[in-house]
């Protein structure tokens, strides 16, 4: 049998007399990073929350690394969160905000600031202990915030969109180097976000949820060829989910020609990349909205059709 | 601590709401019953009679004149100041400057003018020597004069820092691109006013009036020390009515201050009926600073220097006093200096030293009660929505809004019972009355700066509830901890009616030995005296920082 490192089994939580969360089972692998998706109010937040113990599910049971820690308070559990924002505490130089949990933890003066200058080094922050978080960019706050919750060695670590704030050349540099320094560290991971594409590139699977319930959890490539249900199927704009099974984008292609055989749809915007054009459709009939690629400049508005190939 | 959100609201909130039910309901409830003269027959004929009597009429017409003239002058002269001056006022020491006037209890302050501006004082000496006028009673008379100037512009000198207080947070967290946004689609100045501005102002101004009106109309000190003889404000008349030879005329004391109180609530109550549509409740801003441009640039320098020296004017003069030997009416400075005013009040004037330990004891104790019940209840407030909040706040609010001295003469018996009357703990827990509620709006207002995610963060890393406390919010909560030691201090020292009546003579703090001895001593005795009630705000100042020093962790810098 298969070892789960995080088990969530029948997670409820209720506000106020809405449903935010309804899980019946969520299993993470140790060493995995899982990244959380979803429409906005989905809940996403909340299973971080109720991880990390801030809050306390109406019912169910949370295990890490098979020890029950349902009942256990945020201070004792091997979890740690990060917020959007780096939230380093404004008035502890960066070398206190790293060190703050060892401090916590009681660990003596000279050894929690070797430890913390040794983290820092390997965050990249060398030379910036005495600075204060005004002083230093917003790359550098994301990697100290990182400093700060990797040196207590969680077990756990959740990320709430941790990356939202920074640019997005800055975003896809950091979450890069983030990836490369939580595999090299085999820490587990939790990593809420609204961008697919950092969902994809970061998690080894990605869990979809929906109005509290989770849809599905399959590694990228499962979740855009065989989706579960037709919301994970919109959600991910990875294709087109027809009365009796899914057609996928990977075997779709775009048709000019009135006398091809295939769905209609309409042209809602277009853009070039990578040498190509590509046609965002609204598929006709449906709530699809797919993107596929063309050799040839489509308008915007135009009429196309849409059709499978075999593959 | 087993839960992290077992910090149920409530609990942080009992001590602070329990202590303002207590002593505001059974006050107001047993100050009515002595009106009444429950114990022998109750009847509301002193109500009839006062409400007939046409000097007690134009008492209470006069305290409302009073209170209204000095409040909307304040809030005038504090809202252009603002508006002119906030860039302006975001570094130190303008900020300095502008808060100065606070570290003096309202009747220090009051003397302090009264040396410049009386007919003998510094201006009409200034003028004599000009050779503008020969003798002093040429110059207007304004203390002790029936419409009450001098008791006025002792209100409006004291206030207007306090109402830039209130305003400056507000100014400081408009937004200029809104402000942009309004010129760009044609607006002008008066429309980035009305739209940009006002909306976010104008509650606070009002808030502002209620507090300040609220103070004016019901405080004691000023006129009793300013005041004329005919007609009297209110809390003066009924400090006669209950310390007078005829003890059948107490309970007129405590009808005329009910009937005080039912006009300030009626007031309020109506005001905010009446402004009910124009206020918008306006979310918790990001607190972002902005690049801060005031509108009338040109003028800021200008008001700054006129500001600097009504600061700067009546405490240089105090100062002067307190040194001086003698002083011939008509000269521009003292003709001789001399110590023996601060020598006298410090080596042969026991009793100033016995007041100087029992207010310093006093205001220290009143603080600490202040930060322990009320930084929990702010944040309380600050970080939770529950049932009821608004009914919480507006109580904890209330203490400002309803006379403690009315609250004061009801408890007063009880507190006799108990056997804590004559003694400094019922002047403590009295004294909490007047700033509780200023403690908990600063708290709250730091607690909400900071933000409960650092919590947040720091639990999830393994910090327990006096971990967070001590590590996450007390070094960021500072500032606000020194404002509410200046302002707890400052309020708690200026207290001359509370301590008399709770205090019976026993306790003898620096106002009680203040109001004999004005313009009965030496004025250079008097001068230093009140130089002190501006120390000991200081005082308690170092020694906090001293012990918040230890508690906190060292900060390299």
């Amino acid at each position: 049998m298969e070892s789960h490192f995080i088990e969530l089994s029948d997670i409820r939580k209720v506000y106020k007399d809405k449903e935010v969360l309804n899980l019946n089972q969520l299993r993470v692998r140790k060493g995995e990073i899982i990244s959380v998706v979803g429409p906005s109010g989905t809940g996403k937040s909340t299973l971080l929350r109720l991880i990390a113990g801030l809050e306390k599910a109406d019912t169910g049971e949370i295990m890490i690394d098979g020890e029950q820690i349902t009942n256990v308070p945020p201070q004792q559990r091997p979890v740690v969160y990060m917020f959007q924002e780096s939230l380093l505490f404004p008035h502890m130089n960066v070398l206190e905000n790293v060190a703050f949990g060892l401090k916590m933890a009681k660990v003596s003066k000279k050894k929690r600031y070797e430890k913390s200058k040794e983290m820092m080094k390997r965050v990249g922050l060398e030379g910036l202990e005495s600075d204060f978080p005004h002083e230093i960019s917003g790359g550098q706050k994301q990697r100290a915030a990182l400093a700060r919750s990797l040196i207590v060695h969680p077990k756990v670590l959740l990320l709430d969109e941790p990356f939202s704030s920074l640019d997005t050349e800055l975003r896809k540099e950091t979450r890069r180097w983030i990836k490369h320094l939580l595999k090299s560290e085999n820490i587990t991971v939790l990593f809420v976000t609204h961008d697919l594409e950092e969902a994809m590139a970061l998690g080894d699977r990605v869990a979809v949820l929906n109005k509290g319930k989770l849809q599905q959890l399959d590694s990228p490539h499962v979740l855009y060829e065989s989706p579960f249900n037709p919301f994970v199927a919109s959600f991910l704009q990875g294709g087109i989910w027809t009365e009796e099974r899914f057609i996928p984008v990977s075997s779709l292609k775009l048709g000019r020609h009135d006398n091809q055989n295939g769905r209609k749809a309409e042209v809602i915007e277009t853009y070039y990349q990578d040498g190509k054009f590509h046609c965002v459709l609204s598929i006709e009939h449906s709530e699809a909205i797919i993107t596929l690629t063309t050799r040839e400049k489509v308008n915007v508005g135009e009429h196309v059709k849409v059709f499978e190939v075999e593959r | 601590m087993k839960w992290f959100r077992t910090s149920n609201p409530y609990v942080l909130m009992a001590p602070a709401v329990l202590i303002t039910i207590l002593l505001l309901g059974y006050g107001i409830v047993m100050a009515f019953l002595e009106s009444i003269k429950y114990y022998n027959q109750p009847t509301l004929s002193i109500y009839r009679e006062l409400l007939s009597d046409e000097i007690f009429i134009t008492s209470i017409l006069y305290s409302l004149r009073i209170a209204f003239i000095s409040t909307i002058i304040s809030l005038l002269i504090g809202l252009i100041l603002v508006r002119s001056l906030y860039p302006v006022l975001r570094s130190k020491f303008p900020k300095l400057i502008a808060w100065m006037p606070m570290v003096f209890p309202h009747f220090i302050w009051g003397y302090m003018l009264f040396l410049l501006f009386s007919q003998t004082g510094y201006i009409s000496s200034l003028l004599n020597g000009m050779g503008l006028h020969d003798q002093p009673n040429e110059f207007p008379n304004l203390f002790k004069d029936s419409f009450g100037i001098g008791i006025i512009i002792t209100y409006v000198w004291k206030e207007v820092p306090f109402v830039i207080l209130m305003l400056l947070p507000v100014y400081e967290q408009l937004s200029s691109p809104q402000k942009e946004l309004v010129y760009t689609l044609g607006g002008r100045r008066w429309d980035v006013f009305w739209h940009v501005e006002r909306p976010y102002v104008f509650p606070v101004m009002l808030e502002t009036f209620f507090i300040v009106f609220a103070f004016v109309v019901s405080a004691y000190e000023v006129p009793a020390l300013l005041g004329a003889t005919y007609p009297k404000m209110i809390p003066v008349i009924s400090y006669d009515w209950f310390f007078g030879s005829d003890w059948t005329k107490q309970p007129y004391a405590f009808a005329a201050m009910v009937i005080l109180t039912l006009f300030i609530v009626l007031i309020v109550f109506l005001t905010y009926l009446f402004t009910r549509k124009g206020r918008i409740h306006l979310a918790q801003s990001s607190g972002a600073f902005h690049d801060l441009q005031a509108e009338n640039r040109k003028y800021s320098r200008v008001l700054f220097f006129v500001m600097l020296g009504m600061t700067l004017l009546p405490i240089f003069i105090l100062v002067l006093t307190s040194f001086v030997q003698r002083w011939t009416y008509g000269e521009l400075l003292p003709s001789s200096l001399t110590i023996r005013g601060w020598h006298e009040m410090l080596w042969h004037g026991p009793k100033f030293i016995e007041a100087v330990y029992t207010s310093l004891g006093i205001s220290l104790l009143v603080l600490l009660l202040n930060l322990l019940i009320g930084l929990p209840a702010a944040k309380g407030l600050a970080f939770h929505i529950f049932q009821g909040k608004s009914l919480v706040e507006t109580l904890l609010l209330s203490p400002i809004l309803i006379p403690s001295i009315v609250i004061a003469l009801g408890v007063h018996l009880t507190f006799i019972k108990i056997g804590i009357a004559n003694h400094w703990t019922g002047v403590v827990i009295v004294h909490l009355l007047p700033t509780l509620p200023y403690t908990i709006k600063v708290l709250r207002a730091g607690y909400e700066r900071i933000g409960k995610r650092q919590e947040e963060i720091a639990v999830s890393l393994g910090a327990g509830a006096w971990g967070v406390f001590r590590n996450v919010y007390l070094p960021q909560l500072i500032p606000s901890i020194r404002s509410v030691v200046f302002l707890v201090t400052v309020i708690s020292l200026g207290q001359y009616f509370l301590t008399a009546l709770i205090g019976g003579g026993e306790v003898n703090t620096m106002a009680i030995l203040f109001f004999p001895y004005f313009q009965t001593t030496n004025d250079a005795v008097i001068a230093s005296f009140s130089i002190l009630f501006a120390m000991i705000p200081i005082v308690v100042w170092l020694l906090i920082e001293g012990t918040l020093r230890l508690v906190i962790p060292k900060q390299p810098r």
